[in-house]
C-alpha cells in the first residue's frame, strides 16, 4: 500500500466505485457476449477477426487513457506502475495453460462468471474447478515458482518500475515519457484492431448482408429456408435482429432495442463501456489499492477460502500463497460480487436466464477439468486475461504481450484437441 | 392465421424465482461477510499473520459499502419480482389460444 | 465445430438447422461461421430456443 492517497475520499468510496464498476462489467459482458476466449478462437475456427480486433482496441484504448491521465498529471506515475507484475517464465507457461484450459472449459474468467450468473451449469463447474486448481497451485507450484521469482531464475526479481515501459525505454517516469509510451503502445493496438474489424466486415459486406435486416447471410434469395404458408420460416419464431453496428453503423432503433434489452450490445459499444469501467477503478483506487480490474484473486482464490470458513478452515493461516499473497478481502471482492449481480440481473431482465445443462454430459467433466487448468494457469501467470493481460496494457508493461501470444497458443492447441473430440 | 400466434405462450416461473434468489444471495453474502470474513480477519491477528490481514479501517469500509450494495440489490430484486409478477398476472388473464402478447418473445 | 463438420459433408443446396439455447451461438458464432464460408443463413428465436438455418452454397 502506498503512503499517500491521491484523492482523499476514503475507502468506502473506493469500495463503492469498484462495486459499481463490477456491476457495469457484469452487465455489459453479459449483454455483449464478451468473451476473450471466443474472440481468439474465432480467429482459428471461423476466420473472424471482428471480436479479436475489439480486444486490441480495448487494450489500446486502456493504455491511451491511463497513460494520458498520468502524462497530464491527473494521476501520479507511481499509481500506474506500483503494482506492475514480475516477468518471467511463468507468464508464458501460465498463459498457455490458461488459454488451453479456458477454451476447453468454455470461457475465459469474465465469460465464466457472467455465464455462470446466466445459468450455465458447465461454467459453475468451471468455477469450482478453478478454485481447486488454485489450491493445487498454492500447494504444489507456488513454493517453487516463488523461489524462482525471489532468486531471479528466468524471472525478474521485482515488478513496479522495472516492468514499466516508460522507464525501460526512457529511464524516466515523467509525463512526457509516459505520454510518448502510451501513444506508442495504444495507437498501434487501436489501429490494428480497427483494421482487423474492417477487414472482417468488408468480407461480410461483400456477401450482401443487410445491415438492417434480420440475421441473414444474404437477402432471402433462393435457396432460402423453407417458409410456411404464412411466409414465416419453418420454426415460426421471431427473426433475430442484428444491430447495424454489425457492419459499423448504429441506428436509433438499435440504441432503443439495446436499452430495452431486446438486442445484444455491439462489440465496440461493449468495449467502450468496459474501458470506462477500467478507468473508474484506475482513478478511484489510485493510492488506495490495486487500481485495476481483478477477478481471479477473488473467484478462484478467495471464494474457496470463504467456502471453507463456515467449516472452521482458514486457508490464510497456514496454506502457502493464501497465507502471504492474498489479502482476506479487498475492493476486487466487491467488484466480483457485483459483477455476478450485474450479469444475473441483465440475463434475467433480458429473458436469457435459464439453467442450462449441456446435452453431452461429458462437457460437464471437461468444464471442471478445464477449470482446474484455468485455476493453475492464472495463478502461475500471476493473473488472468483481465487482471494480467488487459491490466498490463493499461499499466504500460510488457507482460500483456507475452500473455496475449501465449494465450493464443493455448487456445489454438485446445481447438486442435476439440476438433479431434468432435 | 400465422403459426406464431397459434402457439400457446408459456410463462417460465424461473423469472419469478430468480429475483428471490438474487435477494437471498445479496443478504446472505452480507451476513457471511459480517460473520465469517471479519472473523477470519481477526484470526489472522491472533496468529500474528499481518501479510494478509486487512486493517480495521479497510474492512469496515468493505462492510459499509457491502451493506449499501445489499440494500440496492434487494431493492432491485424486489422491483424485478414485482415486474415479473405483473407479467405473470397479465399472462394468466389472457385467453388460452390466439395470444396476442408473448411474455417471452417480447424480449426478442 | 460440430456444425462446421456437418456442413463439410452436406450437399450444396441443402439446409442445416441448428437448434440451441445458447444465444451467443445464434448471434455471433454461427453467423460468423456461415459468413466465413460464404453461406446464406437465417436466425430466429422461438421462446427459449434459437434456430439457425445455414444453406450450403
Amino acid at each position: 500500500m502506498l503512503e499517500h492517497f491521491v484523492f482523499s475520499y476514503g475507502f468506502v468510496f473506493v469500495y463503492a466505485v469498484f462495486g459499481i464498476a463490477g456491476f457495469i462489467v457484469g452487465w455489459v459482458a453479459q449483454r455483449g457476449n464478451y468473451c476473450f476466449v471466443n474472440a481468439m478462437s474465432a480467429i482459428f475456427t471461423t476466420k473472424s477477426y471482428d471480436r479479436f480486433g475489439a480486444l486490441l482496441i480495448l487494450f489500446g484504448t486502456s493504455a491511451l487513457a491511463t497513460g494520458g491521465l498520468v502524462a497530464f498529471g491527473f494521476i501520479p506515475a507511481v499509481d500506474q506502475y506500483y503494482d506492475n507484475y514480475f516477468s518471467g517464465w511463468y507468464i508464458i507457461v501460465g498463459a498457455l495453460i490458461f488459454g488451453f484450459g479456458a477454451t476447453m472449459a468454455g470461457g475465459c474468467n469474465l465469460s465464466m462468471l457472467y455465464r455462470a450468473a446466466s445459468g450455465y451449469v458447465q461454467n459453475w463447474l468451471e468455477l469450482f474447478g478453478m478454485m481447486l486448481g488454485t489450491l493445487i497451485f498454492a500447494i504444489a507450484i507456488w513454493p517453487t515458482q516463488s523461489f524462482t521469482m525471489t532468486n531471479g531464475i528466468l524471472s525478474t526479481k521485482e515488478g513496479a518500475y522495472i516492468e514499466y515501459l516508460p522507464y525501460d525505454i526512457f529511464h524516466s517516469v515523467a509525463g512526457w515519457s509516459v505520454g510518448i509510451t502510451a501513444l506508442a503502445v495504444g495507437v498501434p493496438l487501436v489501429a490494428i484492431g480497427l483494421y482487423l474489424q474492417a477487414k472482417t466486415r468488408r468480407k461480410w459486406a461483400s456477401l450482401g448482408i443487410g445491415a438492417s435486416a434480420p440475421i441473414v447471410g444474404t437477402t432471402m434469395a433462393t435457396p432460402a429456408p423453407a417458409l410456411n404458408s404464412g411466409g414465416l420460416p419453418i420454426g415460426g419464431g421471431i427473426p433475430m435482429i442484428k444491430p447495424s453496428s454489425f457492419l459499423g453503423r448504429i441506428r436509433t432503433t438499435d440504441i432503443k432495442n439495446m436499452i430495452l434489452l431486446r438486442m445484444p450490445y455491439s462489440v465496440n459499444l461493449s468495449t467502450a463501456l468496459l474501458a470506462i469501467a477500467l478507468l473508474m477503478v484506475f482513478v478511484s483506487g489510485a493510492g488506495y489499492t490495486f487500481n485495476y480490474l481483478v477477478i481471479t484473486s477473488s473467484d478462484g482464490g478467495r471464494f474457496l477460502e470463504y467456502i471453507l470458513m463456515p467449516f472452521g478452515v482458514n486457508l490464510a493461516l497456514g496454506t502457502p500463497w493464501y497465507n502471504n499473497a492474498l489479502a482476506i478481502v479487498d475492493p476486487s471482492v466487491l467488484m466480483v460480487i457485483m459483477l455476478i449481480v450485474g450479469a444475473f440481473t441483465a440475463s434475467t431482465l433480458s429473458g436469457d436466464f435459464k439453467i442450462r445443462v449441456p446435452h453431452e454430459r461429458k462437457r460437464l467433466v471437461i468444464g471442471f477439468l478445464g477449470g482446474i487448468l484455468v485455476g493453475i494457469g492464472v495463478r502461475v501467470a500471476l493473473g488472468c486475461n483481465i487482471g494480467m493481460m488487459w491490466t498490463n496494457f493499461a499499466q504500460l508493461g510488457y507482460d500483456g504481450i507475452l500473455f496475449l501470444v501465449s494465450m493464443l497458443g493455448g487456445v489454438w492447441l485446445a481447438i486442435k484437441v476439440q476438433q479431434h473430440l468432435v | 392465421m400465422s403459426k406464431q400466434s397459434d402457439q400457446r405462450k408459456v410463462f417460465h416461473y424461473r423469472f419469478l424465482i430468480a429475483p428471490i434468489v438474487l435477494l437471498l444471495f445479496a443478504v446472505g453474502w452480507y451476513r457471511f461477510s459480517v460473520v465469517y470474513i471479519q472473523g477470519a480477519n481477526l484470526q489472522l491477528v491472533d496468529h500474528s499473520n499481518y501479510s494478509v490481514y486487512v486493517p480495521f479501517q479497510q474492512i469496515s469500509a468493505y462492510l459499509q459499502a457491502m451493506r449499501d450494495f445489499t440494500y440496492v440489490t434487494v431493492a432491485l430484486a424486489l422491483i424485478m419480482f414485482l415486474y415479473f409478477l405483473a407479467r405473470f398476472i397479465q399472462f394468466k388473464r389472457m385467453p388460452s389460444a390466439n395470444v396476442a402478447a408473448n411474455l417471452e418473445t417480447s424480449h426478442s | 465445430m460440430t456444425v462446421a463438420k456437418r456442413l463439410k459433408n452436406l450437399e450444396p443446396g441443402k439446409v442445416i438447422e441448428v437448434l440451441t439455447d445458447h444465444q451467443p451461438a445464434a448471434d455471433v458464432t454461427l453467423p460468423a461461421l456461415a459468413n466465413g464460408l460464404g453461406y446464406q443463413f437465417y436466425a430466429e428465436r422461438s421462446g427459449d430456443l434459437y434456430r439457425v438455418y445455414i444453406t450450403k452454397q
